[in-house]
Formats: structure tokens, C-alpha cells, sequence
């Protein structure tokens, strides 16, 4: 086989992922059931921590705390849910295909196996989150009023969720890979899920940890997944993209270097495991 | 009353205890010996359950730990609350340790022991039902003993232990802690019953129980005063996070044998309530006008 | 209730049928799939049609008889087995079951009767059969050691071994098959129900259960009532057919004289000593369906007498090295009651009767 120019390889493979990302969308159809479920606990969630952080206001008589005032603190709360609640768990797919063998019939297709679950991975995501955000904002809107959101700093949001949305495909890749060496990833990422809600500022932004844990806590990818697009959705301009996609693009190395490796090991393993 | 019930030679003769076996609704054994074999039979389907589950150790041991992990980043999260703002609407942190440690260990009793009720919906809608029918077990018990979530011990075993940890109680609390849990277990095993039982009259009833019940417990883990007004009202009848949480947590703190007892009272009530649901519904099902019977 | 009924019906039972069934009808309610759409919703306004799985039948069963319930699907068999198990109560008519109205007493009857479902196992598949015998004797009141040695007798009997402390996902299906038999039996019932209890399962492990069942009625005379679409089940175990269509009784009696009922045909087949040429004519109400050069097969119609003229004829016709007469097979039997069915009533299937 001649090699390809990479360019080329590049190009093949973004026309793969697209072609993936058609079929999938229509097959969304079956998810949204699955999504009004969680629309019923996310909207539940959203007015309980509502009353919470009103409870909060009114204890610390502030009018405002981290930064936001109340009716943006339960804004924040409404985006880092979306976010947290349009997850897709990628991880069990990828260990069912490791298990199942399918891995190994999957990399006998061009395009790639990773381009394939990437492509399902953000149909299912973006649909969910435009979802979840939709569902969210209605609920924020009746619980605290509507807020102004500057088109700058909107637009900024809107490119970190991207790159968080491929950040988190990464990690969770990772995780699913860990099939080839474990009897049950699954509480892997049970844990991951968990640990990035604490420390990703889902439920009380970063800016009001204690200072030891906010320093450990801005240094993991959780933050730039949860805490960033959030606080910069309610910032006044987009001044904080730039940090944003730097913690981003530094979280991205680390991880995707270590996934990448992981791969390449795992790939030697797919013919001792059987598949 | 020998009854022959077997073939002679068998010994089945007599295989039946002396008590009458056959007595027909309205007579009744002993209430002490029905308990007796009632929680005979509970323990054994525990045990054959936990058997099952034991059996994939590592898969056991993964889900009990994830289900500890879950527990304890959200009081981690009411730990990093509690270090910013010193109290909301008179709850501190051990007040939310003890609201956990609560509904943990309770919900983690019913999944160690009633899991079965959640999956009282899916059953009926898939006919299921029949193969408990044509046992002498009671249909409602036997459902409700035969399924176990593994995670639960892992609630339980957090709840005890960040109860005894974290909250530091003192004897009373701690006995206290023990009948509450028992009590809240009874009306969660209730709740879940009845709501499932919504599978004789409608097709909905999985999707309504799943956000019951994740209505359930998302509201019993927050702090009771900060709901008012039409909500409370909810809280105390639709989805019961009153009697579950709230007022056991209440009386851990501070014990009110008046209070308890209407506790109690609403602890018998459910039970006595859910049976009559699920009753009802297995009628409508015996006569074939459930909506979801199928062949 | 009274006790008094109670001991009365007791000292009854020992002399009655297993199965004494009287104009049990059943019919249902479905949704007319005419009305659409916002009216569903209404109750008043939804349309409801009427549909009968089961038209008032009368049948009795008697102890130690070995029944097969024979129809096409939607006939009205799982209608019937539930309500003689007391899961379904009847639109109409009654029934007792060993004594017992089922519908009324479905507890105190489960005592005594079995059910056996091919498709579906009682045995716990994570765990040894065993766990499910200690399970089963909770579930029936029995003494331990009554069990223990009737847990012995029965591995004995069903030649269990040790498979019944192996997990029963690590047993074939024949061997599950066996054990799942075995835990029907540990609480000794009058009468055991049996749906298709061969269903999935190789030819060896097929007569091991069909012989286990005739062993289960002749030793320790449980009453058979078998559903199955498979014809040996029916042919090898059974000695009464009742067969169902469309929710009656088409056929009630010996399963020798079902074939008459639905097959009126035998098979002869002929060979010759040497290659002979076609007959110009055959007798009447015969037909020749297969020839060759030396050997022929005959379909005669009728009753069993007019084979005799057809044989006849043959041996005149050249000389004969082998003749045989058979039955007609009983999956023809089935065959032809199945479609008969839908001669009869094609909404039958159609109706989606459970």
C-alpha cells in the first residue's frame, strides 16, 4: 500500500467523521426520550439549588458572592448542569467494543475507530446539550429572571464548551481503553464523573473554595470542562478566553499525549486479547 | 390436619408444618409465626441475593465503591460549603452529615433488601408478574425480595460510618439513628411500590417512577427549611422527602415521642397503603383490563 | 371463608377430577385500533372492541391422565393455563382445579401444582441449583429435612450428580432442563403444567424429558397438562389431546383417534422387486404422490379399512418386495389443525388474542 500524504490522510478522515456525524444525528431520535428523563431531575436540581443559594445571599447578607450576583449565580449553576448533565459515556461504549471484540473488527475499517466514536460521541453531545441548555434556561428563567449575556462573552462560552466537549472525549477515551488492562472500568468512570462535578465547580464556583483546594482545583481539567464556559458565559466581555483555551490546549497535551500512548500500547494488545 | 399433599413415601405427607397450611383468607396463624417465616423468607433471599452478587467479587466490590464515592463528594461539596459559609437556614455541617448519613444508610438498606420494588413497573409491562403468580409466595413480597443493587451496602456502609465519624453521636442520637432508618426504609419501600404499582393503569408508569424517585432523593438531601410554602405540602405527600429525611432528622437531634409516633404512624400507613396499590392493580391485571397486559 | 368449607372441600378433593372445567369463557378489551389519535385519551371515547380468546368451553381432567393442549398461537392455550393456575380471572363459567377455584384460591392451589415453562427458568442462573431448592422451600413451607431427602431422591432419580452445586449458566441445556424438572417435583405436586418444555433442546435431551415426565405421572401420578407444538412431545407423552382453535374445543379425546379427526389420510409405500412401469389408473380416493422405477408412496383417504383394497391392488399390480402402512406423521396432524384454524377463523391470529 502507497502511503498516503498526511494531508490527504487528514482530509480522509474529517470526510469520515462527518459522514459519521450524519448518520448519527439521525439516529438522535431514540436519545430524546432517554433526555426528558434527565429533564425532569435537571430541572428539579436547578430550583433546589436555587433556593439554596438564595438561603446562602440572604445568610451572608451580600449581594454578591465570587463575583455574581444571585440571579447569575443561579445561571452559573444552569450551565455547569447542562454541561455535567449532556455527558456521553463514551467510556462504556469503547470497553463494550474492547470486550466484545469489536475494537478489533472496527480498526478494519478506514477512518479510523477513534474517528468513528468521536463522530457519535458529539451528535449525542451537542444534541444533548443544546437540550439540556434549552431546558435549563427556561427553568433558570423562572427561578431567577432572565439575565443579559454580552455576545462576546456568549460566543467565547460557546468555543470553550467546543474544545471541552473534545477535552472530555479525550479523558474518557482514556478511560474506556483502561478495558484492556481491567476487569470493570465502569467505576472508573463513576469516580471521574464525580470527582470532576466536585472539583470543576459544578455546584459552587471555584472562586469560592477554600484557598488550598481552589489552587488544586485550577490546575485539573475539570475546571476549564465545568467552571470555565460557565463563568465566562457571565462575564462582561470575553476578556477570559484566552485563559480559558490555555488551560484548555494545557489540560488537551497532558491528557492527549497519555491517551495517545495508551492507544498505541492497546492497539499491540487487541491481537493478545483475542479479539 | 395431615394432609396428604405427595405420593406416599415421599414424607411429603406431612411435609407442611402443623399449622393449617390451607387456612383461607380471614383465618389467620399466629401473627409471631408469620413474622417469624416472613423474615426467614426475606433472609434467605438476601442471602441467595448477596450469594449472586458475590459471585462477580470484583464487579461487587467496584459498585459498592463507586456508590461510597458518590456519597461522599457530595458531602465533600457540603464540607467545601460549610468552610465558606458558616451555616444556611440552621444547618451546619454535621446537620447535613447526619441528613446523609440518614438517607444513605437508609436508601442502602432498601437496596440491599428491596431493590425489587423499581422493578415493579417493567415486570408487569413485560408479563412477568405471572411467573410470582403461580407461586405460594405473596406476589408483592416476592417481587420486592428479589432483586438486589449491590451499591446499597456501599450507601450503607457510608452512611454508618460518616454518621459515627463525622457526626460524633451520642448514644441517644445513635439509637435514635438506628429506628429512624428503619422507619425510612419502610416508607421508601412503600413509596416505590406504589408509584411502580402505576404500571396496572398506565404504560408511563417506568418513566414516572424513575423521576419519582430521583425526586426523592434529590429532595431529601437538601435542608427541609428551604422549601416553603405549596412545595412542603409535595415534600410531605406526592414525594415524601418529609417523613423520609426530614423529620427523622430532625428527630435525631432532637427526640419527640409525639413526633415519633405520627412517624410511625405514616411508616404503617405506607405499607398498609402501598399493599392496597399494588392489590388493586393485580385485580385489574387478573382481569385482564391492565393496559400493559400482554400474552 | 369459613374453616368449616375449608375441611369439607379437603375431604372432597381426594376423589375429583385435577380438572373439572365448566362454560369458562374469556374475553378482552382492546383498544380499536380505528379510533385515533386526541380521542384515545378520553375514556368514554377510546372504543373499546371486544375481543374472545377462549368461548365457553366444558373439559375434565382426570387424576393421573396426561393431557396435551394442543392450537396455533392465539387459540386460547396461555388463556387457558392461566386461568386454571388462578392468574386470570374468566369472563364468564368456572372451574376447579384439584378442588380449588384457581382464581379464588391461587395461593393455597400454588401449593400443590408445578408449573414447568421451557422459555422461561425458575432456577437462579448465577447460582447452583441447589440455591434454588433452598429458595423452593421457603417458597412451599417444607420441612428441611423432608427436602434434604427429596433433594436426594430426586438427584437419584434425575441422574443429577453434581450438577447441582455448578452454577446453572455453566450447564447445558439438557442438563438444565433436568434440574429445572427436578425443583418442579421437590414440592410433590397433584398436577403439573408443562408449556412447551422441550423447546430449544437436542434430540437425547429431548426423550430424556419426555421420559421423565411419563416417569413423573406414572410413579408418582401427577396429572399432565402439556402445551407444545412439538409433535413427539404430544405423541410420546400424552394420551389425551384437547385441541383449541380460535378459542373453542375443536377436538377432544385419544390422541389415536386425533389423527382421524384432522389427518384422514395413510401412507403406503411400496417397493418393487423389479422397475415397473406407471399404473394406468389407481383405485378410488387413492393417490400416487411419489414415484420411481421401483418404489412408490400411496396417499389413501378415509378410514383405516380402505387401506386393505389399496394394498391389494399393489401386490396384484407386480411383485412386491416391501410394503409399509403408516400413519400420517403428527407434525401433518399439527399442520393441518393449525391451518384448519385459519379456514375456520382467519381473524384468529389476527386478533392478537394473549
Amino acid at each position: 500500500m502507497t502511503p498516503r500524504p498526511r494531508l490527504g490522510n487528514l482530509a480522509h478522515r474529517g470526510r469520515v467523521l462527518f459522514a459519521h456525524l450524519h448518520v448519527n444525528l439521525r439516529d438522535q431520535g431514540a436519545y430524546l426520550g432517554e433526555v426528558a428523563l434527565g429533564g425532569g431531575i435537571l430541572v428539579v436540581f436547578l430550583f433546589i439549588l436555587g433556593k439554596l443559594w438564595e438561603a446562602t445571599y440572604r445568610a451572608q447578607a451580600a449581594e454578591t458572592l465570587g463575583g455574581l450576583t444571585w440571579p447569575q449565580m443561579t445561571w452559573y449553576v444552569t450551565f455547569t448542569e447542562a454541561m455535567v448533565m449532556s455527558r456521553v459515556n463514551v467510556a462504556r461504549r469503547i470497553d463494550e467494543d474492547v470486550r466484545t471484540g469489536d475494537l478489533a473488527y472496527a480498526l478494519l475499517r478506514p477512518g479510523g475507530y477513534l474517528t468513528a466514536r468521536l463522530g457519535a460521541y458529539l451528535t449525542e453531545r451537542l444534541v444533548r446539550f443544546g437540550f439540556t441548555l434549552t431546558l435549563g434556561a427556561i427553568a433558570a428563567t423562572g427561578i431567577a429572571g432572565p439575565i443579559a449575556i454580552h455576545p462576546s462573552a456568549g460566543a467565547a462560552a460557546l468555543l470553550v464548551v467546543a474544545g471541552a466537549f473534545l477535552l472530555e472525549f479525550v479523558i474518557v477515551t482514556g478511560i474506556g481503553l483502561g478495558a484492556f488492562w481491567m476487569e470493570d472500568t465502569s467505576s472508573i468512570y463513576f469516580v471521574y464523573t464525580r470527582v470532576s462535578m466536585l472539583l470543576g465547580g459544578l455546584l459552587i464556583p471555584i472562586e469560592l473554595f477554600p484557598d488550598s483546594i481552589a489552587s488544586v482545583a485550577r490546575v485539573l481539567p475539570f475546571a476549564p470542562m465545568i467552571h470555565g464556559p460557565a463563568r465566562l458565559a457571565l462575564a462582561d466581555d470575553a476578556s477570559g478566553l484566552l485563559p480559558a483555551m490555555a488551560s484548555l490546549v494545557a489540560s488537551m497535551s497532558v491528557v492527549g499525549a497519555s491517551v495517545a500512548v495508551t492507544y498505541r500500547v492497546a492497539l499491540t494488545r487487541v491481537t493478545v486479547h483475542g479479539g | 390436619m395431615a394432609r396428604r399433599t405427595g405420593p406416599p413415601g415421599t414424607g411429603l405427607e406431612r411435609a407442611t408444618t402443623p399449622k393449617p397450611r390451607l387456612a383461607r383468607r380471614g383465618s389467620r396463624e399466629p401473627l409471631a409465626s408469620q413474622a417469624w417465616s416472613l423474615l426467614r423468607f426475606v433472609a434467605y433471599y438476601v442471602g441467595a441475593n448477596l450469594d449472586v452478587a458475590l459471585a462477580y467479587r470484583a464487579a461487587f466490590a467496584a459498585k459498592v465503591f463507586s456508590f461510597v464515592v458518590s456519597d461522599a463528594m457530595w458531602v465533600a461539596f457540603w464540607w467545601l460549603y460549610f468552610e465558606r459559609f458558616p451555616s444556611v437556614e440552621g444547618y451546619g455541617f454535621r446537620q447535613v452529615v447526619i441528613v446523609w448519613a440518614l438517607c444513605a444508610t437508609a436508601f442502602g438498606i432498601f437496596g440491599a433488601i428491596a431493590a425489587g420494588a423499581t422493578t415493579i413497573a417493567s415486570r408487569v409491562a413485560r408479563g412477568e408478574l405471572d411467573f410470582y403468580l403461580v407461586l405460594p409466595k405473596a406476589p408483592l413480597l416476592h417481587l420486592v425480595v428479589s432483586r438486589m443493587d449491590p451499591g446499597g451496602f456501599g450507601d450503607a456502609l457510608f452512611g454508618i460510618v460518616a454518621f459515627a465519624a463525622l457526626a460524633r453521636p451520642s448514644f441517644e442520637e445513635a439509637v435514635a439513628f438506628v429506628v429512624l432508618v428503619v422507619l425510612a426504609t419502610v416508607i421508601i419501600t412503600a413509596y416505590i411500590v406504589a408509584v411502580q404499582s402505576l404500571a396496572f393503569w398506565t404504560g408511563r408508569a417506568e418513566t414516572i417512577a424513575d423521576q419519582a424517585l430521583s425526586g426523592l432523593i434529590t429532595f431529601a438531601t437538601y435542608p427541609e427549611r428551604l422549601f416553603g410554602g405549596p412545595v412542603k405540602v409535595v415534600l410531605f405527600t406526592l414525594v415524601p422527602a418529609g417523613f423520609v429525611s426530614y423529620v427523622p432528622v430532625r428527630l435525631v437531634q432532637e427526640w419527640d415521642w409525639a413526633l415519633a409516633g405520627v412517624l410511625l404512624a405514616v411508616a404503617v400507613a405506607s405499607l398498609y397503603g402501598a399493599e392496597a396499590v399494588f392489590t388493586a392493580g393485580l385485580r385489574r391485571y387478573q382481569s385482564g383490563s391492565a393496559l400493559a397486559m400482554r400474552g | 371463608m369459613s374453616r368449616s368449607y375449608s375441611a369439607t372441600v379437603m375431604k372432597m378433593r381426594d376423589n375429583e377430577a385435577a380438572i373439572a372445567v365448566r362454560d369458562l369463557s374469556r374475553s378482552f378489551n382492546r383498544l380499536d385500533p380505528a379510533v385515533r389519535g386526541w380521542r384515545r385519551l378520553v375514556p368514554g371515547w377510546r372504543g373499546h372492541l371486544a375481543s374472545v380468546a377462549l368461548h365457553p368451553v366444558c373439559f375434565e381432567v382426570a387424576r393421573g391422565e396426561r393431557v396435551a393442549l394442543i392450537g396455533p398461537n392465539g387459540a386460547g392455550k396461555s388463556t387457558t393455563i392461566k386461568l386454571l393456575t388462578g392468574i386470570l380471572h374468566p369472563s364468564g363459567g368456572t372451574a376447579r382445579v384439584l378442588g380449588l377455584v384457581p382464581w379464588e384460591a391461587r395461593t393455597d392451589l400454588a401449593f400443590d401444582i408445578a408449573t414447568v415453562f421451557g422459555q422461561k427458568s425458575q432456577l437462579w442462573y448465577h447460582l447452583p441449583p441447589r440455591s434454588t431448592f433452598e429458595l423452593l422451600r421457603h417458597v412451599y413451607d417444607l420441612d428441611a429435612s423432608v427436602v434434604r431427602r427429596r433433594v436426594a431422591e430426586l438427584t437419584e432419580r434425575f441422574g443429577l450428580g453434581d450438577l447441582l452445586d455448578r452454577p446453572v449458566r455453566t450447564l447445558s441445556l439438557g442438563e438444565r432442563m433436568r434440574c429445572e424438572l427436578a425443583a418442579a417435583l421437590l414440592h410433590a405436586p397433584r398436577l403439573a403444567f408443562l408449556d412447551e418444555p422441550t423447546i430449544g433442546l437436542d434430540v437425547v435431551a429431548r426423550q430424556s424429558v419426555r421420559a421423565h415426565v411419563r416417569e413423573m405421572n406414572a410413579r408418582d401420578g401427577t396429572t399432565i397438562f402439556l402445551t407444545s407444538h412439538d409433535a413427539a412431545d404430544i405423541e410420546q407423552v400424552c394420551d389425551r389431546a384437547i385441541v383449541l382453535q380460535a378459542g373453542r374445543i375443536a377436538f377432544d379425546g385419544p390422541i389415536s383417534t386425533l389423527r382421524d379427526r384432522f389427518v384422514r389420510v395413510r401412507s403406503i409405500d411400496v417397493r418393487f422387486v423389479d422397475p415397473v412401469a406407471a399404473p394406468g389408473t389407481v383405485p378410488p380416493g387413492t393417490e400416487l404422490v411419489e414415484m420411481e422405477p421401483q418404489r412408490w408412496r400411496l396417499e389413501v383417504e378415509g378410514a383405516s379399512t380402505a387401506v386393505g383394497p389399496v394394498v391389494a391392488w399393489v401386490i396384484a399390480h407386480a411383485p412386491v418386495a416391501d410394503v409399509q402402512v403408516a400413519d400420517p406423521p403428527m407434525e401433518d396432524v399439527i399442520a393441518a389443525i393449525y391451518r384448519d384454524t385459519d379456514a375456520v377463523d382467519p381473524e384468529s391470529r389476527r386478533g392478537g388474542n394473549p
